[in-house]
């Protein structure tokens, strides 16, 4: 299943944008590729994760920004992203990453994420009930879940999972991980306001044997959680420079979210 | 809420009946460099009550706004503008013309803290196209002018300059 992706990128030449093109095109995963050079906006119909993406969009020499995702009929509801660790999420360690949950029809939820400063092997990935991080991740609730069922994994039907129940996520030996996966039980819009949180150990997906197998997989301490924000879809946001202060889309990326940093207007 | 099924008719009851009464909640943790506070907003009928401290501000009047989008990837940009389903001009939060997000001002003390009680009627935590989940909860530098400025942003932002803190809305 693919899907689009819609960035900002700086574009200097004419040569410069072929040659953008042609190495996306290479890639295998990427079904289209589509540069505006005019407005800077560069569409990319592909079945990779976006952070994959955007790493090969910068290895050629291009500043890039993603502007939304997901179908071009969808309204905003069916994109969202969560920031875990960092100054709006929470985590214990160095752990920081990005979530994104892209909803391609009535079934099928996207899960696209890169997540950096985890301990290499497996990490149970999971949606809580809460959004609530005023005392970290130990605020966030339960698992999330519609039907009443026991722990399992992403792969059960949705009367042997949790709702939120997303399996387990590897990290490879630098501690990152960058995965993209679908799933059929998560929808979007029942998921807006909650959280996203990563485990310490692994998650057994209910198979265990003891009674904390089936509530949350023996997964383990909540090592980072980030709350799950609407965010634009595919040509729904048209900014390039912040209302309140000036600040440009190209600057955002060394900007601290706020405080100090921000104080001086463009 | 995870709610337990019994096979008591009795208790089943009971618990129907507090699922239906019970408020809708939502929180906001503001947790920047200097700014900290948290923020609690409880749906009662039509209202929605804002209530909480934040501390480490700057003494004065300071904008406070719900952003469209709780996006902080890419900073300001990605929160969007001021939450606005109904395509209307920036106001203060007592103004017909308003945007739903435009809470006003909350005012710091000598000693940079606030304690907010609000009461809002157009802000949601159930009508969808009024919802404030997964939104941005922003706290400006500066003064928000209500629309009443001659600023070019007054009619937008209420010019109410930079950022100083800002959290996602999430359920509680
Ligand atoms: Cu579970
Ligand atoms: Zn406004």
């Amino acid at each position: 299943m693919s899907t689009n992706v819609e960035f900002a990128v700086q574009i200097n030449s004419k040569s410069g944008a072929d040659v953008l093109k042609s190495t996306l095109k290479e890639l295998s995963g990427v079904d289209n590729v589509n540069l505006f050079p005019e407005s800077g906006i560069l569409v990319v119909k592909s079945s990779l994760p976006i952070s994959v993406l955007q790493e090969k969009i910068e290895s050629v020499g291009h500043k890039v920004v993603i502007k939304g995702y997901g179908g071009i009929e969808q309204d905003s509801l069916q994109a969202a992203v969560a920031i875990v660790g960092g100054e709006c999420g929470y985590a214990d360690t160095k752990l920081q990453g990005v979530v994104r949950f892209i909803q391609a029809n009535e079934s099928q939820c996207i899960i696209d994420g890169t997540v950096d400063g985890l301990s290499p092997g497996l990490h149970g990935l999971h949606v809580h009930e809460l959004g609530d991080i005023s005392d970290g991740c130990n605020s966030v609730g339960d698992h999330f879940t519609i039907i009443n069922a026991p722990h399992g994994g992403p792969e059960n039907d949705k009367m042997n999972r949790h709702t939120g129940d997303l399996g387990n996520i590897t990290v490879d030996e630098n501690g990152r991980t960058q995965f993209r996966f679908i799933d059929n039980v998560l929808k979007v819009w029942d998921i807006i306001g909650r959280t996203i949180v990563i485990t310490e150990n692994a998650d057994d997906l209910g198979k265990g044997t003891n009674q904390q197998s089936l509530i949350d997989g023996n997964s383990g301490k909540k090592l980072g959680c980030g709350i799950i924000a609407r965010s634009a879809g595919l040509f729904k946001n048209d900014k390039k420079i912040c209302a309140c202060d000036g600040v440009s889309v190209w600057d955002e990326r060394n900007k601290p979210l706020a405080g100090p940093g921000r104080k001086y207007r463009l | 809420m995870k709610m337990v099924i019994k096979s008591s008719p009795f208790i089943f009851l009971t618990l129907m009946v507090a699922a239906t009464t019970q408020e809708k909640q939502a929180i906001v943790v503001l947790n920047g460099p200097t700014v900290k506070g948290n923020i609690t907003f409880v749906e009662n009928g039509n209202r929605v009550i804002i209530r909480g401290k934040v501390i480490g501000l700057n003494k004065g009047l300071h904008g406070f706004h719900i952003h469209e989008k709780g996006d902080l990837s890419n900073g300001c940009v990605s929160t969007g503008s001021h939450f606005n389903p109904d395509k209307k001009n920036h106001g203060s939060q007592t103004d017909r013309e308003r945007h739903v997000g435009d809470l006003g001002n909350i005012e710091a003390n000598d000693q940079g803290e606030v304690i907010i009680n609000i009461t809002d009627e157009r802000i949601s935590l159930s009508r969808s196209k009024y919802n404030i989940l997964g939104r941005a909860v922003v706290i400006h530098a500066d003064v928000d002018d209500l629309g009443r400025g001659n600023e070019t942003d007054s009619l937008t932002t209420g010019h109410a300059g930079a950022r100083v803190a800002c959290g996602i809305i999430g359920t509680l």
